[in-house]
């Protein structure tokens, strides 16, 4: 791309001087795609979200493959590891949250792939005992047993179609998430298609050098 | 094989990796921009483009899944251009699908065109050159090399950020030594096919003046 400014020989300066002023657009074109691109899809995505009382989640790899036999581990929002688990053959792994903080789900697959997902703590049952309190892990699960029974006794059918619901939500939450990640043909194209621009762009900017400073 | 950002932006030896990346692609970026030649410029782009494509192809094997890398073929191609043309499609994997990230971007493009511009000097001469069969062994070797030294530098990279290496080295050679075997076959029919076709595909990238 450089080498018609030093084959016309022209002054050397003046070349790299309009090198740089040449070189300007596309500067400007990849900054701006750097600036705007969003950076969403992962190769290794994880999935998680509350259900009934606990925090469920499916790691696979974009495409659907399930992520098997690796290590989660479940932090608090001050980095410090509340607690560990491994995936399943299907990549669904399960965990139950004491206290009411915002968790967030690191699954380690391996080789360099390690993602992340967030449960808020708005996300969790209120029946959980409150971030402050340092109480221990018996008295949350009693707390949540309590809960658990209040909200049985009412209604039994209504209870359990609530959890069908919930299981449906998760479900849905689950395929959105995984569409969401799934490559698609546009995008494919559209990468092709700024290849083909970019090249198209280089032409350009050497025709217009070439009117410039016409070969002798 | 893409590194994730976050995996090495973690520890402060993750930290040097992702720097010393990014410096390295730079390099090698400028040396290819000055390498390559106007009229180069449709291939570079073709071949930019499949790379760009057969990576977002992935084949579940074991555990995980694996996509063909074809790095080795883009040297064999490209020499040191593979360097500003896989940046290209690396940028773009990275800003489409966000395969590794933008930190990220400059150690990925390292580990894949460092053994790519290898390949161009090391089995270079025999696919260019007279014999057949020496062309299809150099075209299985920069295939297989492409993976493999890209595999190697990837886990190196890991291990630099704090990985334990004995199971990276495991993973690392267990996955991509079949995957090396598939893109030795892949590049050395692609040889063949080209000298066939278009045998100026090889030779005008190899004997071109290096005028800059």
């Amino acid at each position: 791309m450089h080498d018609i400014a030093s084959r016309t020989r022209c002054s050397p300066r003046a070349g790299r001087l309009t090198r740089w002023t040449r070189a300007l657009p596309a500067a400007v074109l990849l900054a701006s795609l750097c600036w705007g691109g969003p950076v969403q899809a992962h190769k290794v995505q994880v999935f998680a979200a509350v259900q009934g009382h606990r925090i469920e989640g499916q790691a696979y790899v974009a495409g659907g493959d399930p992520v098997r036999g690796r290590p989660v581990s479940i932090l608090d929002p001050a980095g410090q590891v509340l607690g560990k688990t491994v995936t399943d053959q299907t990549g669904r792994f399960t965990f139950q949250p004491e206290r009411i903080c915002d968790h967030t789900v690191v699954v380690d697959a391996g080789l360099g792939h390690k993602v992340r997902c967030t449960i808020l703590a708005s996300e969790l049952p209120a029946a959980l005992t409150s971030s402050n309190s340092d109480g221990g892990s018996e008295s949350s699960v009693v707390a949540e047993r309590q809960a658990t029974a209040a909200s049985r006794a009412p209604d039994e059918g209504l209870a359990s179609r609530i959890d069908s619901l919930d299981q449906q939500v998760f479900a849905l939450r689950a395929d959105i998430d995984k569409w969401k990640s799934q490559l698609r043909a546009q995008d494919v194209v559209g990468g092709v298609g700024y290849i083909v621009g970019l090249t198209g762009l280089a032409y350009f900017l050497l025709g217009y050098r070439r009117k410039r400073e016409p070969l002798s | 094989m893409h590194l994730h950002e976050a995996v090495l932006s973690g520890s402060s030896g993750g930290l040097a990796v992702l720097g010393a990346g990014i410096v390295a692609t730079a390099a090698g970026t400028a040396i290819g921009l000055r390498k390559l030649q106007d009229e180069q410029l449709p291939r570079v782009a073709v071949v930019t483009s499949a790379f760009f494509v057969i990576s977002l192809i992935h084949v579940p094997l074991g555990l995980t899944s694996v996509h063909l890398v074809l790095n080795g073929l883009v040297g064999l191609l490209l020499g040191w251009v593979a360097f500003p043309s896989l940046l290209v499609a690396l940028l773009l994997q990275a800003l489409l699908f966000g395969h590794g990230g933008l930190l990220a971007l400059g150690v990925n493009t390292l580990t894949m065109a460092l053994p790519a511009v290898l390949c161009y000097y090391l089995c270079g001469t025999w696919v260019a050159g007279p014999s057949p069969g020496r062309a299809v062994a150099g075209g299985i070797l920069a295939g297989a090399f492409g993976v493999l030294g890209g595999a190697a530098l990837t886990a190196g990279a890991l291990w630099i950020a704090g990985e334990e290496f004995t199971l990276l080295a495991r993973a690392v050679v267990g996955l991509h030594l079949v995957l090396a075997a598939v893109e030795g076959l892949i590049t050395g029919s692609v040889v063949v096919f080209v000298r066939q076709v278009r045998p100026g595909l090889l030779t005008l990238a190899w004997q071109a003046p290096a005028y800059r």
